[in-house]
């Protein structure tokens, strides 16, 4: 017994160091062990963008104050999913659920938790909420030292005046404004008394239309116009929100703008929206939260309107107005969103810095060229979103070596640092992530589409935690380019890798679109880079007409094997990845992996200033690179038609610039 | 801490993988290459079973058991056909990722979605804590990374107490035997072919319950996933025996788990400190270099010390 402790001694002291020093690197990780952690409640009323957001900022915010859930304080979540009823029971469970606070999202959660919480057994905060002083929890505008001891939070009111100022400042001639509204509904009377204060301030006139139902939208705001409105304005109305369409679209017709009191309503049309961040008066609720769990009174908190102004900007819009509207250039970089003259998005036009600073890592498992360019593509991508390395993030670059019990405590070490963000690049490493990690964002790129990597779902509604860029070859773009080259073609070959899942999976790919283009896929099976020689002479005697090679690892690794197969049966071959255009294929069709990684990283961005993994669909590489090496063409005797040529990204040895 | 719980349960999961490549190399001194090959073959095997439906416990088994089969048929090529015993490994190995495709239908099946061992260990860790992240020493740590752990851990003590006590049973020491003088051995009487075969079969099984409980670990099986693994776990062995020094079959046994176990930590470290990712291989390698080095510096040192 002796002898075995003697002898196992040694192995058992370095295990006891190893670990040791590793958990001595952790140590700014261990939280402070204190007595008891706090434990909270959010409780939310239905999952509705503007509450997400409010969750999440108020997540966030606590994040940063040290209040991390499961770390240093326990923290439950709840949603009522639109059912009252069910809210009612979640507000009965929180106040006899052993809680020190609720924090509370959106009018009805705090009307519901108020009422369950009459005793003040637990401090509530709420936020999101347009109006807190006429939501009947005892709270009063004209005695604000009334109230209960256990209550604090936050009003956001729609920045009526505010929205009016800049119409203004974009129109300096506007006199008349006409609104829809409808009568039955408080906060739009609420909003439009605002309203009529400031234009009659302005020395605009207001023309009111009002209506009942939805239905009268689309004739009120008619009259409006024909009655001489030059802009139409649309504030908190629920009617009139849910048919923003029928506003939007007289309003076109007769080249005048409408205006909203909601960032969304640019999207549909309207010129200019200005609300609320949600994920601001999140952030700000959080803050009151984590003050109050550091021993502030709640009652010692005024109950203000706290209004983080979020602007969007349609470009479309404003290019078929009738009178010369513009839009100043400091309101332009104030707008959080921009819609461009073609309709879309516009990314990064105003970069609001993170709310903290992000821990980004990025592990791959190996390196290989496509890697490597999509890594440069994520690091320029980052730059270019105008995030500043240092202040808004830090980026770490693992690799696995190919090893992938080494990636695997990449990923753990990843955790263990507590990156925020994990940047995945090959298909391995976003399969493990999504193994390993629930908690907190992973942005893939070159991996497979995750949807046959193990995630279950569809493009837009998928794991919450995942976004990304996947990589699909442009099979159906290159079949076109095919038929031009070889009009007569019928038969296409390609080597597979059968040990690679992208190999097999852009080879069925690849099938698919031939079929659907008229050709016959003739695919030859290699299982090493010693085996694709052989494999390819078998593929020319097979009557194809052209080699079109998908992308691998294995292939790429081999390929001048498959050059010389093809050259001494005098076939032209095609690729789908850039530098085999160097190395002997005639036309490459590719997709631009520094573009993906880009793209990928833009996402990122989007995450870190405040987007949800969650409602960024998963997409594929839309940029694709053609090139043409016409040395080769001329080698092989081979006719690259003339518009081909014309379109290509790069040429190769063209005639008349030697070589 | 969570990277400390995750290379603990990578080396336990690979010791399986040392400890198959110790029954081959060192008892029967056969460099048994069908390793690369097993591993997967358990991987694959237990995937497409999971992705059936089929309960993780009997899932892992049956990827076990189909690596004693291919132990077995390294074996049989070797002792019946008497093929060089490196040729019968490599026989069996390439015509394993041939049968890993088979098997798997594709080169790489996911598990995120499924039941394995690892969703099994964190609903039991839930149930158990009550919740899902639980404070070890001050540190925050998944529940699920306990239980994980703490399963594999009672697998690899099982595999070795059972080792163990089968080495030393009659059979387990003429398969020894066979290891280290064949013609005594026969001699006695005992058929050394078979000795062979049921010792490769024992490997091989120990390798791809490794490969399974690594594909479920990790959430995916690879068809690749076992290509270099054999060296690694060889690496394993060696290291352990420098460690304790001796070879004898408890302390060996020992050795294995703490060789594989402090191979990874070190890789953690490595990792830790946010080494350049180029120069990692390298340093693996001084790393193994020096644990093989390390024990006999401090042998000759406190023998020297012990002269003087």
């Amino acid at each position: 017994m002796w002898h075995g402790l003697k002898r196992t001694s040694l192995g058992l002291i370095l295990m006891a160091l190893a670990a040791s020093v590793l958990l001595l690197s952790d140590r700014p990780q261990r939280s402070a062990r204190n007595n008891r952690r706090p434990r909270a409640a959010i409780f939310s009323f239905a999952s509705r963008p503007t509450l997400d957001d409010s969750v999440r900022g108020c997540l966030d915010a606590l994040a940063v104050r040290g209040f991390e859930p499961g770390l240093t304080m326990d923290l439950e979540r709840f949603n009522a999913e639109n059912d009252l009823p069910t809210a009612n029971g979640i507000a009965k469970a929180i106040e006899s659920g052993g809680f020190d606070m609720a924090i509370t999202f959106s009018t009805p959660a705090l009307q519901v938790m108020a009422a369950a919480n009459r005793e003040g057994r637990i401090v509530h905060v709420f936020g999101t909420v347009t109006d807190p002083f006429v939501s009947g929890v005892g709270l009063c505008r004209t005695n604000l030292a009334s109230r209960p001891a256990w209550l604090a939070g936050l009003g956001t009111f729609q920045p009526v005046k505010e929205v009016f100022v800049m119409a203004r400042a974009c129109f300096p001639a506007l006199k008349t404004v006409g609104v829809v509204w409808c009568t039955s509904e408080t906060c739009s009377e609420a909003c439009l008394k605002l309203a009529r204060e400031k234009c009659a301030e302005l020395g605009i006139t207001l023309l009111e239309a009002p209506v009942q139902s939805s239905v009268e939208v689309l004739d009120a705001a008619r009259s409006l116009i024909s009655r001489g409105a030059e802009a139409l304005w649309i504030g908190g109305d629920n009617i009139v929100e849910t048919s923003v369409a029928s506003v939007v679209k007289p309003a076109m017709e007769a080249g005048i703008p409408v205006f909203a009191n909601e960032p969304a309503h640019a999207k549909a049309g309207a010129l200019l929206g200005l609300g609320a961040d949600y994920y601001e008066v999140g952030k700000a609720t959080g803050d009151m939260a984590a003050d109050i769990l550091n021993g502030r009174k709640p009652a010692s908190i005024p109950i203000e309107n706290c209004v983080p102004q979020q602007l969007a900007v349609n470009l479309a819009t404003l290019a078929k107005l009738r009178d010369p509207w513009r839009i100043p250039d400091d309101l332009m970089k104030s707008a959080a969103i921009v819609i461009g003259a073609d309709g879309k998005r516009i990314d990064g036009v105003a970069s609001p810095a993170p709310a903290r600073k992000w821990k980004l890592r990025l592990i791959e498992l190996v390196e290989a060229p496509a890697i490597e360019e999509t890594r440069q593509g994520i690091l320029s991508g980052l730059k270019e979103s105008g995030l500043v390395e240092g202040r808004d993030y830090e980026l770490h670059i693992g690799d696995a070596q190919g090893d992938l019990a080494t990636m695997n405590s990449l990923f753990d070490a990843a955790l263990t640092e507590k990156a925020d963000l994990i940047f995945t690049i090959t298909t391995p490493a976003l399969q493990m992530a999504m193994q390993k990690i629930t908690d907190r964002p992973i942005v893939y790129a070159l991996a497979l589409d995750p949807l046959l990597a193990g995630d279950t779902g569809t493009h837009e509604r998928h794991r919450p935690n995942v976004a990304g860029v996947y990589d699909r070859s442009p099979f159906e773009q290159m079949m076109g380019v095919i038929r031009e080259c070889l009009p007569e073609a019928k038969t296409l070959g390609t080597l597979y890798a059968p040990g690679e899942s992208n190999s097999v999976n852009f080879r069925d790919e690849m099938q698919k679109a031939a079929e659907a283009a008229g050709y016959r896929l003739a695919a030859m099976p290699a299982n090493s880079s010693t085996e694709v020689g052989d494999a390819a002479l078998a593929l020319t005697e097979r009557g194809v007409d052209l080699i079109c090679q998908i992308n691998d690892n294995q292939n790429e690794a081999a390929f001048p094997s498959i050059v010389q197969a093809a050259q001494r049966a005098r076939l032209p071959v095609f690729g789908f990845s850039t530098g085999l255009a160097r190395r002997g294929a005639i036309l490459t069709l590719s997709n631009d992996h520094e573009d993906g990684g880009r793209e990928a990283a833009l996402i990122a961005a989007r995450i870190m200033r405040g987007e949800s993994p969650a409602s960024i669909p998963y997409v594929g590489i839309t940029k694709v690179r053609l090139t043409v090496n016409l040395t080769t063409a001329r080698e092989m005797n081979f006719y690259v038609p003339e518009a081909v040529v014309q379109r290509a990204d790069e040429v190769v040895g063209r005639e008349g610039e030697g070589k | 801490m969570t990277l400390l719980l995750g290379s603990l349960t990578i080396g336990l999961i690979l010791t399986l993988l040392a400890l198959g490549v110790y029954i081959s190399f060192r008892i029967f001194d056969f460099p048994d290459l069908t390793a690369d090959g097993s591993l997967a073959l358990g991987a694959a095997v237990s995937a497409v079973l999971l992705v059936q439906g089929l309960h993780p416990v009997w899932a892992t088994l049956a990827g076990a058991a189909a690596g004693v089969l291919a132990g077995a048929v390294t074996g049989l090529l070797h002792t019946r056909f008497r093929i060089n015993n490196l040729l019968s490994g490599i026989l069996v190995m390439t015509a394993l990722y041939s049968t890993n495709l088979y098997v798997m239908g594709r080169s790489n099946v996911p598990l995120l979605s499924v039941r394995s061992l690892n969703s099994l260990a964190e609903a039991a860790g839930v149930d158990f804590f009550g919740r899902a992240d639980i404070s070890l020493f001050g540190w925050p740590v998944m529940v699920r990374d306990l239980t994980m752990l703490g399963c594999i851990a009672a697998v690899v003590l099982a595999a070795c107490g059972s080792l163990y006590l089968f080495f030393r049973t009659q059979v387990g020491t003429a398969m020894r035997a066979t290891g280290e003088n064949p013609l005594m051995i026969r001699a006695l009487g005992v058929p050394t072919g078979w000795m062979i075969v049921v010792g490769l079969m024992l490997s091989n099984g120990l390798i791809a319950l490794s490969g399974s409980l690594l594909a479920q670990y990790q959430g995916f099986a690879d068809v690749q996933m076992g290509i270099g693994m054999m060296v690694w776990g060889l690496a394993s062995v060696i290291i352990g025996e420098a460690l304790v020094q001796s070879r004898k079959l408890g302390l060996t046994i020992v050795g294995c788990v703490m060789g594989s176990v402090l191979f990874r930590l070190l890789i953690a470290i490595a990792l830790r400190w946010g080494l350049n990712p180029n120069s990692l291989k390298l340093i693996t390698a001084v790393f193994v270099l020096a644990a093989l080095v390390l024990p006999s510096l401090i042998g000759q040192w406190t023998r020297r010390k012990g002269r003087a």
